[in-house]
């Protein structure tokens, strides 16, 4: 039996949420930064344990604070993932009170803070990073792509 | 002088070419079965009492009976291995015992390059601002 999931990709712009998306879906990566308006709608299905899961991926288009997108985008969500660039501190400064923002909008979904870009970061930027998250992602290379979209999806059916 | 009838015709044209053509309607039951369609965009009259959702994936979220309307103003996603974009409209419809759903969605391919454009150079200034800032902080 295929379960269906909606998980939605938000933060700042510029962070690699459509990257990260690409990545996981395609096992593509390009150089240029092509900015998402509105919502940008993939799928993929994949395995979870025993489950099969038919993902919808909502990339949703980034916006210096989540108060400002359009809350129609939501609706219906399993789960988010926060998705923040790594090498530039304005897009993890709004964090905190981003994901206080989903919460009350969409209660009781679970939410993965993504740290992207990675790969522009040395050991010691990384150890350094004044922010918390989840995974430590790189659209580019692909590191942790596959491993936070899993667990997304895990606790989306456990949810 | 002006002679309604002349107009009559070329407006009913231009109606059809550019706005109704421009307009894929469809009622769906709160399964998301497929009622009725003015099968503009894409010719839906194969799939009436079948689901939706199979076409529109996206819209298995959306169907909600508490919200009376919704409105998105860009949607991109693949149809038929086709990249399309469109707005999309959904009111819901109570009828007696029934809860239907109309959902308009409206091809804005011909003016998203524009739009992509202005928001392209407005991230790309805002981006290139802030790592110029981090590298003279260096």
């Amino acid at each position: 039996m295929t379960i269906n999931k909606k998980i939605i990709l938000i933060g700042n712009f510029g962070v690699g949420k459509t990257s990260l998306t690409r990545q996981f879906v395609y096992q593509k990566f390009s150089e240029e930064y092509l900015t998402t308006l509105g919502v940008k709608i993939d799928k993929k299905i994949t395995e979870v344990g025993e489950k099969i899961v038919n993902l919808m991926i909502w990339d949703i288009a980034g916006e210096v604070t989540q108060s400002r997108v359009n809350t129609s985008y939501y609706l219906g969500s399993n789960g988010v993932l926060y998705v923040f660039d790594a090498s530039r501190p304005s897009t993890y400064q709004q964090i905190e009170d981003d994901i206080n923002y989903v919460q009350k909008v969409i209660p009781n979904v679970p939410i993965l803070k993504i740290a992207n870009k990675a790969d522009l970061l040395s050991p010691e930027q990384i150890q350094e990073l004044p922010v918390s998250y989840d995974f430590l992602c790189s659209a580019k290379t692909g590191e942790n792509v596959e491993n936070a979209f899993y667990q997304i999806a895990e606790k989306m059916i456990d949810n | 002088m002006y002679e309604n009838n002349s107009y009559t015709d070329l407006f009913h044209q231009s109606h059809q070419n550019f706005v109704k053509e421009a307009y894929l309607a469809f009622l769906v039951n709160d399964k998301g079965e497929l009622l009725h369609s003015n099968n503009t965009l894409i010719d839906l009259s194969a799939y009436y009492g079948e689901s939706i959702f199979q076409i529109f994936p996206f819209l298995e979220s959306l169907l909600i009976a508490d919200i009376p309307e919704i409105s998105m103003n860009l949607i991109e996603t693949d149809l038929y291995e086709k990249n399309i974009k469109y707005r999309c409209n959904i009111k819901s419809i109570n009828r007696q015992s029934e809860v239907l759903f109309f959902v308009v969605l409206q091809n804005v391919d011909w003016h998203y390059q524009e739009l992509q454009r202005v928001q392209q150079e407005r991230n790309e200034a805002v981006i290139q601002k802030e790592i110029a800032f981090l590298k003279h902080k260096k």
